[in-house]
């Protein structure tokens, strides 16, 4: 009994394998199950995510300057559509029919006789379809078929039998009945099968399901009243053209249709190739590729695969031009300067790298170019075809393209000229005729040698069309190798009668493309794409109340932000502080490649320690979201940690059909930002923004052209250091330039922060050379200084000169007149050393502490800090001290920084800058710290500056800056920093020219004071940018007009604020 | 007279088919009775996933085209179960020949779907018969006629029962469908292990077959590019962080099978509600990765019982042929078990990942025709050898 005892091992062998699956079954099924459950639940699961609220922006009182507001937007989903919408339904059911591309209008148009057609299928008609028969309604007929598998029947069928349960809204009970009366002898068609389960007369369904039909297709015209759509390509543009609304609308589905289909056939391709099918020339791709298995896919035709086609290689140079490239100089831009050219061709080569080459390193860069050897689809194409074999004779090159060139691989780079090898690579790819196109000249590796020289900026046009020209003349010479290759394998099948036939992919290639097939068609059309945002109230209702009336289009949430406060301009008030909001740049979102790779290798572990979960809790808060609103600019920029909230997300699980109503959904509620209170007051604001874009010309001497084109700001801060106003000119429109002098008219900036060009604060830094000199150089301010006759009405001393011949003068004379001779002398007291420390003191070589709150590292707020260490080189002559003492050519300074320093000497405490004054709830502290400046010496200073108002020789007499006028009295400072010369141009306007010839400089001019004088609320600065004329003819007129407002003068009568 | 009156007796079709002779009593009830269970789950199985493609729109199960195979698989059953097995062991090359001839015959007949030639189209019915299902039969009663006398004591006698196996192995090679045609391996295997053979020489040859088939695949000699392919994905695949890397390339199947295996956890998403059933993305639900299906809707719990039952209906087969005193019947019968055990622990590997994809049923549950037909033919046939109980007259039988 041989046999029979050796059954024995056999069942312990089967006993053991069961062990086997046991042991893996509960490995798979309940170790991984957390994260199997969770890629199951990503393949059904459904996610929008709830918009976030941005904190409000408010002024110190209260009022809104900036907020969220909540709205709506359309979007639109083309499977919904096709799959729902009664005029998708018959355009794709009579696809499926015809395979062809039906298109929408047709099925618009012949919807009643189409439905009708279509309804009257019986259940076996596509049985007997799907096996091969002809199929034949009123409207078409299909022809029978010997290989129902080839043409797809079966699909089709089932295309049908859904198309036409929607039509009809079959419920699944319906849908069980009919299926019970498919095998009806009668063959009775859907409509009649339904009929008889409703109790009615097929004539009375019809009619029901032709009204929904024709109902769907009104509304359909009603939504296209409020579409401003517009079509996202070429294909659509001739309908486009002068088409009414609906065809507008039924031209946008098209074109939205015709991408997806594109698209998906790209997916298809892609899958089976294992390469995008743009990069075969699309000669190669017509001819050589058997694609029809893509059309059957897709109920193309032949026409319409052929379109397909031909737009391929088109589509693939415009993305390569539009997207890849752009990404390219991202990636290189975030590189290191000298390794930067080497990166750009890693970045080339990784372009034509085979897939399991082109891995980044952690730090995200790819390969280096020098290993390139083998090229994506060359290497591919081999093992892609059914029968094929290569010949021996292969005439495709062993280097293809310049990158695998040996010579040029072992060139060392330059450092002196690092760009050259990219431009020795174009010359390259520009020879031996591969481009048909001629490089730029001079050739291209001048070319690219010039942008290194001139550090040139990456993303500029000029380095964009460069660099594009190089990858089309790559493109051509790897085009060219394939088309190559692909000839010589189609060759090694050639059919008997010498034909040569189409390439087929492999068959597990094939199989892998349709495995993905609905997979992919499904994806693609359930991407949500915005039509419309903020849609008027009305389509929103119409929308959300009849759901089944707009299949497609649905109605979601969203948040838009608003400015409620205009100036008088009808401008934001406080635009270019409060900056404005975007979607993160390309450039942001590479930068956090890192993070989301990190993150999505958290999410995929199978367990994960205390440590990861943390991580990746802190991660998903940071990763920010591509379509999530963030500050790109100004005040929005630099508190958009405070002000930014998170969106939450509504996520539900199952299929689509079934959370419809949001059934078992989960959700993360959103979490708004905190609301941010700025020292700012709006009237305040708007006033100062008023009169330095609107300044009135005063009478007598003046810059007219100023005037009519101003460039300036005005900033005014409490003692304490906080802006009440900050306003810049120019605001709204920019000016052309005024001839002969710069082009900052045509700029919009902040001002009060910014300095784009040398700024000397001039006579307006006297009172601080003053109060130094007095506390730390033992200065005696009763020492007189001459200002002697220089001659033609000026006075002077050594090169200095000075507006009027001042004669000899103590100090506070000399402040109140402003001489230059005096201080140029003061100037001579000081020394280098002192000269730094003194600016030090009243923080002109420092930033004003604006930028002190919150985090370091925020963007957004730009303050050009001049710095000590320029004025200590700058400080190696006595000309130099003499020009400092007055403010001039040896330091630039900022308005904010002057505003800042006469608080300081008002006060005795140098304030840090403030512009937050609380965040939600919590308050932010003021910072100051002792200038160790006497008590009598700040008096003495602050009572010469009341002078330069009050005495008639004051610089600043008799411009309404008097308590007379104003109501409350007014200290300040004058000055006027040189700044360049006039340009001597034709153009040069009359006044210019006098001024010119009489030697004059252009000057920015300045008001620094503060008011009112013997109980201080807050420091004015007035800067004028490029004018003619001293601050005696300009600035104190801007001062005294903004002095004079309503706002101002409610200000300084009302309590503290 | 006698010789013509048994000449004539020849072709009497009781001498061929006779379900008179079935000892009705002594048929394994018990082994039917768990078939049946196995095939009732199935078909709830299927019940559900033709509903779930009713809501979703899909056609791609239909739960009444599965009925209609299982009832044309049915007769097939009785047919076996009615052959004497006296006929089948004296025709048992003809059984094979016939299988070799319809191998042979898909070449010129067959048709071609995704780059192979598997099937042959019988008119009339629109069934799609698959030649390599059924010469898993033919191979067993070949090698059971063939090991009849033949204990595999010198190395001579392995000749002829490696070439019974190997030749329709290569066949169904060239089709190609390497999967079957490895199927048959542990069936040859096995067998020739009942029949005698020495273990060591089994494990022997075990080893050296995977030293050939690693050199092969190492060296890519005549393994085509899908193959080395698949193996590439198997070995890159049983980590769950690799195979969802790998998700979207040739890994699509496996991941998605994977998903639904590991979605089920302890007790089971629900008959009908898995989420391979929801989204129909993975492909074969209905056929080779039903079993990804049952464990998703089944759990953990669910799947045991299941795979356990499928272990008792092979090990009682086994248990039914072990005590057979008629050594082809025991053979044939032996080697009805061990097809059933290789297409479930595959079937089963296949989906958990253990062994390279490669499409195979799963008896009993998936709705394959020609596997269905076969299934019901190669338990036909083992019941009714067991039932039969011929008196044996040839002088081995009285030698186990």
């Amino acid at each position: 009994m041989v046999a029979q005892r050796r059954f024995g091992p056999l069942i312990g062998i089967v006993f053991a394998g069961l062990g086997v699956l046991a042991v893996r079954l509960f490995q798979v099924q309940i170790v991984e199950h957390e994260v199997w459950s969770q890629q199951a639940s990503g393949l059904v699961r459904s996610s929008r995510v709830l918009p976030s609220h941005r904190g409000s922006i408010l002024d110190r009182n209260g009022v809104v300057l900036a907020r969220d507001e909540d709205t709506y937007r359309i979007d639109f989903k083309y499977r919904e559509f096709r799959r729902r919408h009664p005029l998708g339904i018959l355009a794709h059911a009579y696809s499926s029919l015809e395979m062809r591309v039906v298109p929408l209008a047709a099925a618009l148009q012949h919807r009643q006789a189409w439905t009708e057609a279509l309804l009257r299928i019986s259940p076996q008609d596509l049985d007997r379809f799907e096996a091969g028969d002809e199929l034949t309604t009123k409207v078409l007929s299909v022809a029978k078929t010997e290989t129902p598998n080839t043409e797809a029947r079966a699909r089709r069928a089932a295309d049908l039998r859904y198309y036409v349960g929607e039509l009809l809204a079959l419920t699944k009970e319906d849908a069980s009945f009919v299926r019970r009366l498919e095998d009806d002898a009668r063959s009775p068609s859907y409509l009649e099968i339904l009929a008889r389960r409703r109790g009615l007369a097929v004539e009375a369904l019809l009619a029901r399901v032709n009204a929904n039909v024709g109902r769907a297709c009104e509304e359909l015209s009603t939504l296209a009243g409020f579409l401003r759509v517009e079509s996202r390509d070429e294909r659509a543009g001739t309908v486009l053209a002068g088409g009414a609304a609906l065809d507008r609308t039924i031209a946008f589905l098209e074109d939205v249709r015709a991408n997806l289909e594109d698209e998906s056939a790209d997916d298809l391709f892609e899958s089976a190739a294992g390469f995008d099918a743009g990069a075969i020339s699309t000669e190669s791709l017509a001819t050589v590729f058997d694609l029809t298995w893509i059309a059957r896919s897709l109920r193309w035709d032949e026409a319409r695969l052929s379109a397909w086609i031909a737009s391929r290689e088109t589509r693939n140079q415009a993305q390569t031009a539009a997207i890849v490239l752009p990404r390219a100089l991202v990636h290189v831009e975030l590189e290191t300067p000298p390794r930067r050219a080497e990166r750009l061709l890693d970045e080339i080569a990784l372009l034509y790298a085979p897939p399991n080459q082109r891995d980044r390193d952690e730090d995200g860069r790819p390969p280096s170019w020098r290993d390139l050897d083998d090229l994506a689809v060359l290497d591919q194409i081999p093992s892609l075809f059914e029968g094929t074999r290569m010949s021996s004779d292969s005439n495709v090159p062993d280097v293809v393209l310049p990158l695998q060139d040996r010579d040029l691989r072992d060139i060392v780079p330059d450092p002196a000229d690092p760009w050259k090898i990219v431009g020795l690579v174009s010359d390259l790819a520009g020879k031996d005729g591969a481009a048909d196109e001629p490089l730029r000249e001079p050739i291209a590796s001048e070319t690219w040698t010039e942008f290194g020289r001139n550090r040139a900026n990456l993303e500029s046009p000029a380095v964009r069309v460069e660099l594009t020209r190089l990858v089309r003349a790559l493109d051509r010479r790897h085009r060219a190798a394939i088309d190559r290759l692909l000839s010589n394998l189609s060759s090694s099948i050639v059919h008997d009668d010498g034909s040569l036939p189409r390439l087929t992919f492999t068959e597990s290639r094939r199989k892998r493309a349709q495995e993905r097939d609905r997979y992919v068609q499904a994806d693609r059309g359930n991407r949500p794409l915005r039509v419309l945002d903020e849609p008027d109230y009305e389509l929103v209702q119409r929308i959300a109340r009849n759901p089944e009336l707009y299949r497609g289009f649905e109605v979601r949430d969203a948040t838009k932000r608003v400015h409620p406060l205009v100036d008088a301009d009808g401008e934001i008030t406080a635009n270019l502080l409060l900056g404005s909001v975007g979607k993160p740049l390309l450039r942001e979102l590479m930068k956090q490649a890192g993070d989301e790779t990190r993150l999505s290798e958290l999410r995929f572990m199978v367990i994960r320690s205390d440590d990861e979960e943390h991580e990746m809790r802190v991660l998903a808060a940071r990763v920010q979201r591509a379509d999530e609103w963030s500050g790109s600019s100004g005040l929005e920029d630099y508190l958009d940690p405070e002000l930014r909230g998170k969106p939450g997300w509504l996520q539900t699980e199952g299929l689509e059909e079934r959370s419809r109503n949001d059934a078992g959904a989960e959700v993360v509620p959103p979490r708004d930002g905190l609301d941010v209170t700025l020292t700012l007051d709006v009237e305040l604001q708007n006033a100062a923004q008023q009169v330095i874009s609107h300044p009135k010309m005063p009478g007598g001497q003046t810059d007219r052209a100023f005037f009519e084109s101003p460039v300036g700001a005005i900033a005014l801060i409490t003692l304490q250091g906080e802006v009440l106003a900050a306003a810049s000119a120019p605001n709204t429109a920019e000016f052309p330039a005024i001839p002969g002098r710069d082009l900052e008219r045509s700029v919009r900036r902040e001002r009060t922060l910014q300095r784009p060009t040398f700024n000397p604060p001039g006579s307006v830094f006297k009172p601080f050379v003053a109060a130094y000199a007095i506390q730390q150089l033992g200065f005696d301010p009763a020492r007189h200084f001459e200002c002697r006759d220089m001659g033609k009405g000026r006075g002077g001393f050594e090169t200095m000169h000075c507006t009027g011949i001042h004669g000899s003068s103590d100090l506070k004379r000399a402040l109140t007149v402003s001489c230059n001779s005096y201080f140029a002398q003061v100037g001579l007291e000081y020394g280098a050393d002192q000269a730094v420390a003194m600016t030090e003191l009243f923080g002109f070589t420092q930033p004003t502490g604006i930028k002190s709150f919150g985090t370091t590292g925020r963007s957004g707020l730009r303050e050009e800090v001049f710095s000590a260490k320029e004025l200590a080189r700058a400080m190696k002559s006595r000309e130099a001290h003499m020009r400092f003492a007055n403010g001039l050519t040896v330091l630039n300074v900022l308005p904010m920084q002057v505003a800042r320093a006469t608080a300081g000497l008002v006060t005795g405490s140098l304030p840090d800058v403030r512009i937050v004054k609380s965040v939600g709830t919590t308050a932010v502290e003021p910072a100051a710290r002792p200038l160790g400046i006497d008590e009598k010496t700040l008096q003495f200073v602050a009572s010469a500056m009341r002078d330069v108002v009050d005495s008639p020789d004051g610089s600043a007499h008799g411009k309404g800056l008097d308590v007379g006028t104003l109501g409350f009295d007014f200290a300040c400072k004058t000055g006027s920093g040189d700044y360049l010369p006039f340009r001597d141009t034709p153009e040069l306007s009359a006044d210019d020219r006098r001024a010119m010839d009489a030697g004059k400089m252009r000057k920015h001019t300045w008001v620094a004071g503060w008011f009112p004088v013997d109980a201080p609320k807050a420091v004015l600065v007035v800067y004028l940018h490029d004018v003619s004329e001293t601050s005696s003819h300009t600035a104190v007129y801007v001062a005294a007009q903004f002095l004079a407002t309503d706002a101002v003068k409610k200000f300084v009568g009302g309590a503290a604020r | 007279m006698k010789d013509s009156n048994s000449r004539s007796r020849l072709f009497d079709a009781n001498k061929v088919l006779s379900l008179k002779d079935v000892r009705w009593f002594e048929l394994d009830w018990h082994i039917l009775g768990i078939a049946v269970l196995l095939l009732g789950l199935g078909l709830v199985f299927v019940h559900a996933m033709s509903d779930a493609d009713l809501l979703a729109d899909r056609k791609d199960v239909v739960f009444q085209k599965h009925m209609q195979k299982v009832v044309l698989a049915v007769p097939a059953f009785f047919v076996a179960l009615a052959i004497r097995p006296r006929f089948l062991r004296r025709n048992a090359y003809v059984f094979y020949g016939v299988c070799l001839a319809m191998l042979i015959g898909i070449f010129l007949v067959g048709a071609e779907r995704n780059g192979a030639r598997r099937w042959i189209t019988i008119p009339g019915i629109e069934f799609d018969l698959q030649p390599s299902e059924l010469a898993k039969i033919g191979v067993i009663v070949a090698l059971a006629q063939v090991l009849y006398r033949n204990r595999l004591a010198k190395l001579r006698d392995w000749g002829k029962p490696l070439l019974v196996a190997l030749v329709p192995m290569g066949l169904v090679a060239m089709q190609p469908d390497l999967g079957t045609a490895m199927t048959l391996a542990p069936i040859t295997l096995g067998m020739l292990y009942l029949a005698g053979a020495r273990a060591k020489v089994i494990g022997a040859f075990l080893v050296g077959t995977a030293v050939i088939a690693f050199s092969v695949v190492w060296l890519e000699i005549g393994v085509h590019d899908y193959q080395l392919q698949r193996i590439d994905t198997w070995r890159h695949s049983f980590a769950a962080d690799d195979l969802i890397a790998a998700r979207g390339g040739p890994a699509f199947h496996s991941y998605h099978a994977r998903v639904a295996i590991g979605n089920g956890g302890v007790f089971g998403r629900g008959i009908g509600d898995g989420v391979a059933n929801e989204t129909g993305y993975l492909p074969e639900r209905d056929c080779d990765s039903v079993f990804a299906v049952v464990a998703e809707e089944a759990g953990w719990l669910g799947t045991m019982i299941v795979l356990f039952v499928y272990i008792l209906f092979i090990v009682l087969l086994m248990g039914s042929a072990s005590s057979l005193r008629d050594r082809f019947a025991r053979l044939a019968v032996g080697g009805v078990a061990l097809y059933f055990a290789a297409h479930v622990f595959i079937n089963v590997g296949v989906n958990l990942g253990l062994v390279p994809l490669t499409g195979l049923t799963l008896p009993m549950f998936s709705t394959g025709g020609s596997s269905m037909l076969t299934t019901f033919a190669a338990l036909g046939l083992a019941l009714g050898l067991c039932a039969h109980h011929e008196p044996v007259l040839d002088a081995d039988g009285f030698k186990d």
